[in-house]
């Protein structure tokens, strides 16, 4: 198993996990997840459920999560519902998303590692600040 | 013996991954397939279990399918029960069909189920 994998965990579509998940790296939900997690990323697809107190780097959100939330980054799609507590540094939401909680931002979180955020993106969806910087020529440095 | 489910028959989706690193403690129950390379404290439920060489598990197991080729020390109730090389197993095993592979170790109470067609025709 890759050392990518050796940190990951799926629960696929129609799993439902209850209890404790230690030393997990990354998450992706299909079904049903009643834990608290303290992780890198965390996605939670359509058909996904998380119930629990989360700290992560970046969670993208596409189902349904409820408790508290703490993340650095949060990219909340079109289909997710949200409901609890959430602080970050950084969110990005789609048209769409079902909101019902309480949302701080908070300055101070560290910044991301930045693989594992940048990772969680397709490349054509890539969020600005997550790209790499480009270095500006002569003619940039004019402007 | 152990018939692992076609990909065509079962999408990434479906599938529970635990990885190697990884600790669980609870219940995991799943319709489909659950692969575990990490270490679980608890019961699984599901259709079809594969425990890897680096998996372990503490608890109860019922399962159509079981592989073990890690560490298991509690209950599996299998209806196609198969233990690998590397496996090793305390604990009692209920099965229809059984297969254990020279090398593994097992310690414990074996009790095998009657299929439903053999119980049909008693």
């Amino acid at each position: 198993m890759s050392q990518v994998l050796a940190k990951k965990s799926i629960f696929g579509t129609g799993a439902v996990f209850r209890g404790k998940i230690s030393k997990v790296g990354a998450v992706d939900i299909h079904g049903k997840v009643y834990a608290d997690l303290e992780l890198d990323k965390l996605v939670i697809k359509k058909s996904g459920t998380l119930e629990g107190n989360v700290r992560v780097g970046l969670g993208v959100m596409a189902g349904r999560f409820k408790g508290k939330l703490h993340a650095h980054s949060i990219w909340v799609m079109k289909s997710s519902v949200l409901l609890g507590e959430i602080e970050y540094a950084s969110l990005q939401m789609d048209r769409g998303a079902a909101l019902n909680c309480r949302i701080k931002h908070n300055w101070e979180t560290p910044s991301p590692s930045g693989s594992a955020a940048r990772d969680a993106y397709p490349a054509d969806m890539m969020p600005a600040e997550l790209l790499p910087q480009k270095e500006t020529g002569k003619d940039g440095d004019k402007l | 013996m152990f018939k692992a489910q076609k990909t065509s028959d079962i999408s990434v989706q479906e599938v529970a991954l635990i990885g190697s690193d990884i600790k669980t403690e609870g219940s995991i129950e799943s319709p489909a397939a659950i692969h575990l390379a990490g270490t679980h404290l608890g019961d699984i439920t599901c259709k079809s279990l594969i425990i890897e060489m680096t998996g372990s598990v503490t608890g109860k197991i019922k399962a159509v399918d079981v592989r073990v080729s890690g560490m298991v020390v509690g209950e599996i109730s299998a209806d196609n029960l198969q233990i690998t090389k590397s496996g090793r197993i305390d604990g009692s095993l209920s099965y229809q069909r059984i297969e254990i592979e020279d090398g593994a170790t097992v310690e414990g109470q074996f009790l095998q189920k009657k299929s439903s067609a053999s119980a049909a025709k008693e």
